[in-house]
């Protein structure tokens, strides 16, 4: 317990942008350059969101905001679009997160299950209303149901790899203060 | 609840919140002046790719090439199975090669009696697969040409034989190549025995549809498909595929191309045909150009003389 408790939050938000930025990069990879009829889940947006409904301090606004909107223009999504989307969602699932600390493993799951299709819908939603072109409604469900399927495993991955998990009630950090 | 977990928030939580707040509004307002203003953005974005891109290939490179490597070990495995199949296709191959050969032959001949020359503009740059579009939503690659090496949005790029796709979007060293199978690609074909033309928009398979065809029952599964000069987006005669008849009934293009792995495209140089636009100034001409036109169907007759 030598280090400081603001070095262990940059270490936190640092390997954020990390995993983000891999993740990001592994999906630009000219592997397979012909369509596919069912489309891998989206580790990126299940990351996210099992680090903030995990520990929500070490995933600031801003990091959020950066690698999605980096993710917007390298991946030819509307730019600021989806990524105005998730920061929104991920800040009202920021404020549950108390709530949420004490519950079992597959109400989280449902939770979220429920902000992805909450951000799909959103996403959708203004895309239709500002007559954007979409893409196909099919391959976008498919997307959402294996995210939502493959949470667990990111999760559980997370949680074994880099001890990320929920802090235990009245647990402290170093400082003493509580998490 | 005397140490409520939010208590923390306390100091933070305003400041925090307006600064979400601003991030919010410059992230909509991006999207709206995309909106708005979509070329200028997207140029913006060209250039992002074009700055991020490139610099991440130290790291890119040498994953792809592991990751290539053990998918092609996995295939040594079926090593013995593929050569049985090798062999096999040679044989087929060496019956074409003969029909080839006697059609080259026949074609030398042909051109030579027609006295045909072949554009000499249609040249092209050869680019290396950077990277893809990354969404299982749009088919694109990222190719490292660009500006610098002269190319233009709008050129067909393809790999060794079949058509891939066109440039759209253009970096100063890379460029975009939206793919045949893109869901917002169509473009102009000619369906080669019966000559109909048709639009083939992709859908996000690897045999885009046949849309716009007059008359269906002129085509038959197995046809060849080729890019037409239509509206100038292609040149013409370019290998587009081969028709066949979907699962839903429908006439489809099995491309060509080999979609499973782009590495190499070659971006062909299109400079745009000459049009007619008026249609005056033949009769009043000056009289020079009817000199010019004399003699050259003299020589001409008097080359066709002695074959007759």
């Amino acid at each position: 317990m030598v280090e400081a408790p603001i070095t262990r939050v940059w270490l936190g938000v640092v390997s954020y942008l990390g995993i983000g930025f891999a993740v990001l990069v592994l999906r630009m990879l000219p592997l397979g350059t012909e369509p596919i009829a069912v489309p891998f889940p989206d580790i990126f947006i299940s990351v996210t969101l099992a680090w903030v409904t995990r520990r929500p301090d070490l995933v600031p606004f801003f990091a959020i905001a950066i690698l999605f909107f980096a993710a917007d223009l390298l991946l030819m999504r509307p730019p600021g679009l989806y990524s105005a989307v998730v920061l929104i969602a991920t800040d009202i699932l920021r404020r549950q997160t108390d709530g949420m600390r004490n519950l079992p493993f597959i109400l989280e799951w449902m939770v979220i299950a429920a902000t992805l299709v909450a951000i799909t819908v959103g996403y959708r939603a203004i895309l239709f209303v500002t007559f954007t072109p979409m893409a196909p409604l099919g391959l976008t469900l498919l997307q959402l149901v294996m995210t939502a399927a493959f949470y667990p495993l990111v999760a559980g991955i997370l949680q074994v790899a880099l001890g990320l998990r929920k802090p235990a009630r009245g647990e402290v950090d170093t400082r003493g203060k509580p998490l | 609840m005397a140490r409520d977990p939010r208590q923390k928030e306390d100091y933070f939580g305003p400041l925090r919140r307006l600064l979400t707040g601003v991030v919010l509004l410059i992230l909509t307002a991006f999207f709206v002046v995309w909106r708005v203003d979509s070329p200028r953005v997207e140029r913006f974005r060209a250039a992002v790719v074009d700055r991020f891109v490139p610099s991440l290939d130290w790291m890119m490179v040498p994953v792809t090439g592991t990751i290539n490597l053990v998918t092609d070990f996995r295939s040594y495995q079926r090593l013995v199975e593929q050569n049985r199949d090798l062999r096999r296709e040679l044989q087929t191959m060496k019956a074409w090669k003969e029909a080839a050969l006697q059609l080259e032959q026949e074609n030398a001949k042909l051109r030579d009696l027609n006295k045909v020359s072949l554009d000499p503009q249609l040249t092209y740059i050869t680019g290396i697969v950077l990277a893809d579009s990354g969404s299982p939503f749009r088919q694109s690659v990222l190719l490292n040409v660009g500006a610098r090496d002269g190319i233009v949005d709008g050129w067909a790029a393809m790999d060794g034989i079949g058509l891939v796709g066109r440039i759209a979007g253009v970096g100063q060293e890379t460029s975009r190549v939206i793919l045949l199978s893109d869901t917002s690609s169509t473009i102009p074909i000619t369906i080669q025995p019966s000559g109909q033309r048709a639009i083939l928009a992709g859908d996000n398979t690897l045999a885009p549809p046949i849309e716009f065809l007059e008359d269906p029952d002129q085509v038959r599964p197995g046809d060849r498909v080729v890019s037409s000069g239509d509206g100038d987006v292609f040149p013409p005669d370019l290998l587009v595929g081969q028709v066949v008849l979907g699962s839903d009934r429908r006439l489809r293009v099995r491309l060509t191309a080999d979609f499973e792995r782009l590495e190499f495209l070659r971006v062909l140089r299109n400079q745009g045909r000459e049009s007619i636009v008026d249609t005056g100034s033949l009769i009043e001409s000056s009289q020079p150009s009817f000199e010019v036109m004399g003699p050259t169907l003299e020589t001409d007759e008097t080359q066709a003389n002695p074959d007759g």
